[in-house]
C-alpha cells in the first residue's frame, strides 16, 4: 500500500518552499491541494516546489500545478518546480508543461527564477 | 440456488441472492467484492452457506479459466469471521499474496486470489452497500453510454480497426474514434480527459461528439493541426470545470499512403513494421488542449508501408504498478510492440493480457484504452 502524499510548507525571504513526498495521484491531490492553495495563492507568494521525492504524477497532479500557476500569475506571483524524478520529468516533457510552469534542476536555480 | 447469468462470455458467475435483508439497515454484512477478473465490482454476500469457487459449473462461482481447478476453494463464515479453504487446487489459493495450506482467516480488507480472479473481503453496513450498489448502477449506465459511442471494429477492407477498453473507475475520461472523411481519407483519434469518473466522462463525450459529427466550424478535418487549434479554442479549462485533455489525431490517405498527424500533450502513437521488428514514434510534442488559449499546434506526416499497424493508446496502458509495487512507464511497455501475435486474440487484447499479468492485483490505476489500425 502506498503511503499518503505528504506536504511541507516553509517560508524564507518572501518565497514559499513546498516539499511534496509520495504520489501525485487523485487521492494525493485531494489530500494536499486545499492546503497548498491556501498557503500561497491568497497572498500571491512566489513559490518553489521540491519534487525530488515525488515518484509519480497523474493528470490530477498536472491539473493542480497548472491551476496554481495560473492563480499565482493573476496575483503577480510565480511558481517554479525543481528536481523532478526521471519518470515525472518524462510526463512533464510529454505534456510540454514547461511552457506553463518553469521546471529547473535544483532549488538554487528555482529560487533565482522565482525572485526575478 | 440463484439462476446463472449469461454474460455472453466464457465465464458464468452464479450469484448468491445479494439483495439486502429486511430489517435493521445498520447490520453488518460480509461481502467478497470482485476487484480483478470477471464481473468487476460484483458483491457476493457471505451467510450461513459456504460458497464454493472453481471451474465446475456446479460451483457457486464458476470460473472458466484453465488456471482454476474444478473445485478450487471454499469461502465460509464461522462465528462472524470469514475463512477460505483450499480444496487441493493445482495452482493454489492466495490470501494477501501468500499461498494458503488448508484454511486461512480472511480479515476485513484482505485479498483472495484464485487464478486471475481477485476478491476483496469487505465488512460493511448493509445500508452503505445498498447506497454503493445504487451508485454502481448509475455509473454502469454512464459507462455503457460512453461505450455505445465508440465505433465498431472494422474487420474487412484496406484499413481495419480493432480496440479494447477497460475503464478504471466504472467510467473514465478516455475516448477514441475513427472513420472515413471521404473516399480517400480516414481519420483516427484518441482523447484522454484529466481525471476520471463522471465529470471526465461527460467532457470526453462532448469532445467525441464534436469529432464524430465533424462539428468544428470552418475546420478542415483532414488537417490535424487545424482540428487541434479549434478544439483548444473551444475547450479552455476555465470554461470546463478546470479540466483539460490530451489528444492524438491523424488522417490517413490511401491514395499516397500518407499519414498526417498532430498531438497535444499526448505520448506518441507508434507505427509497427509488418515484421514487428521495428516501431516508429509519431508525435508533434504539442501541449495539453485547453490550457493555453493562444497556443497554435503543428502537424507532421509520414508514409505508411503496406502491412504496418498504428498503435494508439492511453497512458493508463503503461503507467502501472507491478506486483512489487514498482511504478512502470512507457520504456518498460514498448517492447510489447515487438512481441508476436497470439492466436485467437486481437492485438489490443494481447497487450491488455500482458499488462494485466504484469500489474499488481486489483483494478488498473487508470483507463486502459488501446486502438490498432492495420493498413493493407
Amino acid at each position: 500500500m502506498n503511503k499518503p502524499l505528504e506536504i511541507e510548507i516553509t517560508y524564507a525571504a518572501n518565497i514559499a518552499r513546498v516539499k511534496l513526498r509520495g504520489r501525485l495521484d487523485t487521492p494525493g491531490v485531494d489530500r494536499v491541494e486545499a492546503k497548498f492553495t491556501s498557503a500561497v495563492v491568497p497572498e500571491g507568494k512566489n513559490t518553489v516546489v521540491d519534487l525530488s521525492d515525488v515518484s509519480f504524477i497523474a493528470s490530477m497532479g498536472l491539473r493542480m500545478f497548472i491551476g496554481l500557476a495560473k492563480a499565482l500569475r493573476r496575483n503577480n506571483a510565480k511558481m517554479v518546480l525543481f528536481a523532478p524524478q526521471s519518470q515525472v520529468n518524462e510526463v512533464f516533457n510529454t505534456v510540454v508543461l514547461r511552457e506553463i510552469v518553469p521546471i529547473v534542476v535544483d532549488e538554487a536555480e528555482a529560487v533565482r527564477f522565482a525572485a526575478t | 440456488m440463484a439462476q446463472p447469468e449469461d454474460h455472453g462470455d466464457r465465464t458464468t458467475i452464479y450469484r448468491r441472492e445479494d439483495t439486502l435483508p429486511e430489517g435493521n439497515q445498520e447490520e453488518f454484512g460480509h461481502y467478497m467484492v470482485v476487484i480483478g477478473g470477471t464481473g468487476l465490482g460484483r458483491r457476493l454476500l457471505l451467510d450461513s452457506e459456504p460458497i464454493t469457487i472453481g471451474r465446475d459449473a456446479s460451483c457457486d462461482m464458476a470460473l472458466a479459466s484453465p488456471d482454476v481447478s474444478r473445485r478450487h476453494c471454499r469461502l465460509h463464515l464461522v462465528a462472524g469471521e470469514v475463512f477460505v479453504t483450499d480444496l487441493r487446487s493445482t495452482n493454489g489459493t492466495y490470501v494477501d499474496g501468500k499461498r494458503i495450506e488448508e484454511s486461512m482467516l480472511v480479515p476485513d480488507g484482505s485479498i483472495v486470489e484464485i487464478g486471475q480472479q481477485v476478491l476483496k473481503h469487505e465488512r460493511r453496513r448493509t445500508r452503505e452497500v445498498k447506497e454503493a450498489q445504487e451508485l454502481d448502477r448509475d455509473l454502469e449506465k454512464a459507462r455503457n453510454y460512453v461505450l455505445s459511442l465508440l465505433p465498431s471494429p472494422i474487420v474487412t477492407g484496406t484499413v481495419q480497426a480493432e480496440w479494447f477498453i477497460v475503464p478504471s473507475a466504472k467510467v473514465g475520461g478516455d475516448a477514441f474514434g475513427y472513420g472515413a472523411l471521404d473516399n480517400d481519407r480516414f481519420a483516427i483519434y484518441l482523447i484522454d480527459v484529466s481525471g476520471h469518473g463522471v465529470g471526465a466522462a461527460m467532457l470526453s463525450v462532448s469532445i467525441l461528439n464534436v469529432l464524430r459529427q465533424l462539428a468544428l466550424p470552418g475546420t478542415d478535418f483532414g488537417r490535424p493541426d487545424e482540428v487541434l487549434n479549434r478544439l483548444n479554442a473551444m475547450f479552455q479549462m476555465e470554461n470546463h470545470n478546470g479540466m483539460f485533455f490530451t489528444i492524438w489525431y491523424g488522417v490517413y490517405n490511401r491514395l499516397d499512403r500518407s499519414l498526417v498527424y498532430s498531438s497535444g500533450g499526448h505520448h506518441p502513437a507508434y507505427v509497427v513494421s509488418p515484421d514487428r521488428k521495428a516501431f516508429v514514434p509519431l508525435t508533434t510534442m504539442g501541449p495539453l488542449i485547453g490550457v493555453q488559449e493562444d497556443k497554435r499546434f503543428s502537424r507532421a506526416d509520414t508514409r505508411i508501408a503496406a502491412g504496418s499497424a498504428l498503435h494508439l493508446f492511453s497512458d493508463g496502458v503503461f503507467e502501472i504498478a507491478d506486483k512489487q509495487s514498482r511504478q512502470l512507464g512507457l520504456s518498460e511497455f514498448l517492447p510489447l510492440l515487438n512481441q508476436p501475435a497470439v492466436e485467437g486474440r486481437s492485438e489490443p487484447q494481447r497487450i491488455y493480457q500482458t499488462v494485466r499479468n504484469t500489474a499488481r492485483p486489483g483494478p488498473l490505476d487508470d483507463d486502459f484504452s488501446y486502438l490498432v489500425i492495420k493498413f493493407a
